[in-house]
């Protein structure tokens, strides 16, 4: 399992907020993906209406996920392929293990994998003498630089091309360029010899397809289609959500996810792949393996009120919308998946306490369920998830302890009962302003714990009669004004 | 842009029917509205609730505003309170369920009475059935003005640019998008330059703007940047609490740019 | 121990589902497609010349903001002619030496490469596996041609005109390195296996007997574009990993 630094999201966060390279390479990707995308549903054929179908069979294959798993697993089967099913973390990665040893894998090439990461299988292989290879361009970047991805589909977000092609003139040996298809071409050489002489190729699966029985890849790069077709062995590791009922049923999914993706109307790469290489064919892996991961998983399905995140075909885009995203990039959310559709996954998958500033760190916009290709409701699964952590729950091992804000939200509905109370609040509160007020008559500095509301800005003051009160000393406490005495 | 001219006694609150003149009413005359007024509205900005009175009054209809209202329990809400929560969504009802129309200068305590009263009564009969009779009579403002009564044109008049916020939950949850732009449209003089991504977050989101202000600082800084970009002479919205955290770093920077509630915009004579 | 394993991975799955340990198969998913096959099928075949060449146009437009090439030509010859002409025009990526790798297809089989390019010093191999000799060593003699040439020509099975979408199962001698590994791919189709979408395309695989037997293989392929990347501050560059040009010749007599 890749570490969990959930915990770590404020210092994360004011470290983001302070790196003048990150918020460089974060400015302007939002305003270049996520209008373009609003704007490619809109172009859809079907409307943009489609997003709510494209959830309700996302949700069927959800309701029918045993029965869809077992069909996967039969058809590949048939076909010569291995089907593993792992319930967790180390059993998919030490799956991967023996598989690599039994062929005696030296060179492993990768395609982008958020499951890989999530079970951290690089450094699995790594630690028995593979040579691990990420090959999306963007992963690549990272790995070359020793860092993480930061965005699910675009993992090296965070780097401008200056730093690649600091990165790339260090490790790859190439004179210094900042230009970006130099770059990308110095990548293809590097990364060809790799793929030609790789022994495994490992995959993702993006959804497959239970009546068929087979997987999908979705590339644009055509790494991914590199890995899975020129290696002797293919590896490909499926979140066990991943998996749509019918065939036809892709035909909205991919269009969706191209245009959640990237506004594009198709990736340029989609397989369907449900097997190795067939007796008389020329090419393709002699074996494939399909690994089959539950890892918490099954305890989200259980739960009606989060079953949905499991819809997330993984596109990016509320990342892409995400204000909060927008300012602090993907590492202060402490695992691979981040952005809004962390906030919700992440905590459920590693801990809703540990990772609780995921989804109390959010403003609850909603821009990401508007930008969601399969309109998954994500502002109303951080509501939940604030108040499992409020009320506690043992089904997610949240403890059910008195805080601070459970006491002041308990006098809170005290006082908001009673207008008298209430009214006498406010004049303390304004009252105890008035040392507080700066010179232009607006609060410069609120002491704790109000004070992170003047870290950035001004408050204007309590007013010393509040609208209500000057009402019913007008009209009485009925507040009725025909009744004017 | 004086805000002080709008405050003051409350019976000078014009009521003359000359100002709904170009528009066809929808509802009688002697409808009368019940105001919900958001905390932050009375608390720290009365003048938008007067003005909001001054406006109601200005078409003709009798305003009842409840005397013993507080809050719709957002705040517990959003953190995740549910019981708090409850117990400020009893007593909005109690308080409010005999109204005929609730309106509220407010997207967000709209959003919250609307949409997630029902739901937080959802295993509970018979308070599900009033909450959700509460759910369907109470507006947003620019949006009862345009949507209810049909009314476009105020007679308001501002000279000067203005720029509109489009907030989260009013935009996105409520659907009201057009209602305050042809507001805008109808005050005199007003000319409305629109910001790039006027409906992307001005970062407040309730206890997010205190508990991760870094966050929500650099969120904010964006937004005003947007808003200095269009020289408008004014940030209008619908929700002070959007207005509240953008006007609290534009006098930060000591920025001339007024941020009004559209109920004072549409006060000004 | 391999069903063991699957068994209690099921059963917490059915568990999270609330449903009884033992799970049934949901036959149902699968009996009824989510729209009528039959009316796409009727569009495919009751289509107009008319409307075969507005889908022509729409594919030629979206292929075109794709950057990827599209020639419609009349017979094989003129097939010939697009490729000859491109193999003049482009040089290697790899190495100095032009050379062509090809599907073993009737199609092609019909253009001539081998004879077409003889002239110009440019050799090309077609992609069969002796069956007199060795299969392994016929794969790796064929992998070694795939990546030594720069130019790989493949057919497909269909082209979809709203996503341009070239449509390509894997058979013997349809190998999937010819469409991947050379820096330019020509795919030479008839226009008749030419759909108007996605839906179309499902339609066709599923519920045309012809199609339905074949299946989608152990590996269908989507290619919709040449090969590009944005990951460097989403900048689009073509030709990340697979071919950098991507040029459709479709037959239309």
């Amino acid at each position: 399992m890749a570490r969990v630094q959930t915990e770590l999201f404020n210092q994360g966060a004011a470290d983001a907020l302070k790196d003048p390279v990150l918020q460089r390479a974060l400015a302007g990707f939002q305003q270049r993906l996520g209008p373009a995308t609003a704007a490619s549903y809109t172009g859809l054929p079907e409307g943009p209406g489609l997003r709510q179908q494209a959830k309700a069979v996302r949700m069927e294959g959800l309701r029918h996920l045993d029965d869809l798993l077992e069909r996967l697993a039969d058809l590949i089967r048939e076909r010569g392929g291995h089907v593993f099913f792992a319930e967790d973390s180390a059993a998919a990665a030490s799956y991967c293990r023996k598989v690599a040893r039994r062929h005696n894998v030296k060179r492993v090439v990768k395609g982008k994998s958020m499951v890989s990461e999530e079970i951290d299988l690089d450094a699995v292989l790594e630690a028995d003498g593979v040579e691990v290879v990420e090959t999306d361009l963007g992963q690549y970047i990272v790995q070359l630089a020793g860092e993480p991805p930061s965005h699910i589909i675009a993992p090296a977000i965070h780097k401008t091309r200056h730093e690649v092609g600091r990165l790339f003139a260090e490790k790859l040996g190439i004179a210094y360029t900042d230009d970006p298809p130099t770059l990308t071409q110095a990548a293809r050489k590097a990364l060809r010899e790799k793929f030609l002489s790789a022994d495994m190729g490992i995959s993702g699966c993006n959804l497959a397809c239970a009546e068929t029985g087979h997987i999908t890849t979705v590339s644009n790069e055509g790494n991914i289609r590199m890995a899975t077709t020129l290696p002797r062995v293919h590896v490909a590791l499926m979140g066990m959500e991943r998996i749509i009922p019918r065939l036809a049923d892709h035909d909205m999914l991919f269009r969706l996810l191209a245009r959640g993706a990237a506004a594009q109307h198709m990736a340029g790469y989609v397989s369907y792949i449900g097997g190795p290489r067939q007796p008389a064919q020329g090419d393709g892996p002699d074996e494939f393996h399909l690994v089959i991961i539950d890892n918490g998983r099954s305890r989200i399905l259980a739960d009606t009120e989060f079953r949905e995140i499991l819809c997330c075909i993984r596109c990016a885009a509320c990342l892409n919308v995400c204000p909060v995203y927008g300012k602090i990039g993907g590492y202060p959310y402490g695992f691979p998946y981040s952005g809004p559709v962390g906030a919700v996954v992440t905590p459920l998958l590693t801990g809703i306490s540990r990772g609780k500033h995921l989804f109390m760190g959010d403003p609850l916009c909603g821009a990401c369920k508007d930008a969601c290709p399969v309109d998954i409701d994500i502002p109303r699964m951080l509501l939940a998830l604030r108040r499992r952590l409020a009320d506690g729950d043992p089904a997610w091992d949240v403890s059910r302890k008195y805080s601070v804000d459970k006491l002041a939200f308990d006098l809170w509905s005290y006082w908001i009962r009673h207008r008298g109370l209430y009214e006498a609040g406010l004049r303390l509160g304004a009252a105890g302003q008035k040392r507080l007020a700066g010179t232009e008559g607006v609060i410069e500095s609120l002491p704790r714990p109000l004070d992170g509301w003047t870290r950035h800005r001004n408050l204007s003051p309590l007013t010393g009669k509040s609208f209500i009160r000057r009402w019913r000393e007008h009209y009485g406490r009925s507040g009725t004004e025909t009744e004017q005495r | 842009m004086h805000l002080s001219k709008l405050s003051g006694d409350l019976s000078t609150a014009r009521s003359d029917s000359r100002y709904c003149s170009h528009t066809t009413m929808k509802t009688g005359k002697n409808q009368r509205v019940t105001l919900f007024v958001q905390c932050l509205v009375d608390g720290i900005y009365p003048e938008v609730a007067e003005a909001v009175v001054q406006v109601f009054k200005g078409l003709g209809l009798k305003v009842a505003c409840p005397t013993d209202q507080t809050c719709c329990g957002q705040p517990a809400y959003n953190t995740g309170y549910h019981k708090a929560a409850t117990v400020a969504a009893r007593r909005f009802i109690e308080i409010f369920e005999s109204a005929a129309v609730i309106v509220c200068p407010s997207g967000s305590c709209v959003d919250m009475v609307r949409h997630h009263y029902p739901a937080l009564f959802a295993g509970d009969p018979s308070w599900h059935r009033r909450a959700e009779a509460v759910s369907r009579k109470i507006f947003e403002f620019s949006e009862y003005l345009v949507d209810v009564l049909g009314v476009t044109d105020l007679g308001s008049t501002f000279r000067g640019r203005v720029t509109y916020h489009d907030s989260c939950h009013l935009s996105r949850r409520l659907g009201v998008v057009r209602q305050p732009r042809v507001l805008i449209d109808g005050v005199v003089g007003a000319e409305l330059v629109e910001m790039a991504e006027s409906n992307r977050c001005c970062g407040f989101g309730g206890t997010f703007s205190v508990k991760y202000p870094d966050i929500s600082g650099a969120i904010l800084a964006d937004k005003v940047d947007r808003i200095l970009e269009t020289g408008a002479d004014a940030v209008v919205g619908c929700d002070i609490s959007c207005l509240m955290n953008i006007a609290g770093m534009l006098s930060r920077r000591n920025s001339p740019v007024a941020a009004l509630h559209i109920a004072q915009l549409l006060a000004y004579r | 121990m391999r069903n063991d394993r699957q068994k209690s991975f099921l059963l917490k799955v059915r568990q999270a589902l609330g449903k009884p340990a033992e799970g049934g198969s949901s036959p149902s998913l699968f009996d009824g497609p989510l729209d009528d096959p039959e009316a796409r099928l009727a569009r495919y075949r009751e289509r107009t010349p008319r409307q075969r060449q507005a889908l022509l146009e729409e594919l030629k437009a979206r292929a075109g903001a794709v950057a990827m090439g599209v020639s419609v030509v009349g017979d094989a010859a003129a097939a010939g002619t697009v490729i000859r002409d491109l193999v003049l025009q482009t040089v290697p990526e790899w190495g100095s030496r032009k050379r062509v790798v090809a599907w073993d297809h009737p199609l092609l089989d019909e253009i001539g490469l081998a004879e077409l390019l003889a002239n110009d010093g440019v050799p090309v191999t077609i992609t069969r596996l002796d069956e007199n000799r060795d299969a392994a060593s016929e794969r790796r003699r064929l992998r070694r041609e795939v990546e030594s040439a720069y130019i790989g020509i493949t057919s497909a099975d269909f082209v979809v005109a709203h996503t341009a979408t070239m449509v390509l199962r894997s058979r013997p001698g349809h190998l999937r390195s010819v469409s991947l590994v050379p820096s330019i791919h020509v795919c030479v189709a008839d226009a008749n296996r030419l759909v108007a979408d996605l839906g179309e395309l499902y339609a066709r695989l599923q519920y045309t007997p012809e199609e339905k037997k074949q299946g989608l293989t152990n590996c269908l392929t989507f290619i919709s574009a040449p090969s590009k990347t944005g990951d460097i501050e989403l900048v689009m560059v073509d030709g990340a990993h697979g071919p950098r040009q991507v040029q459709l010749v479709l037959i239309s007599p």
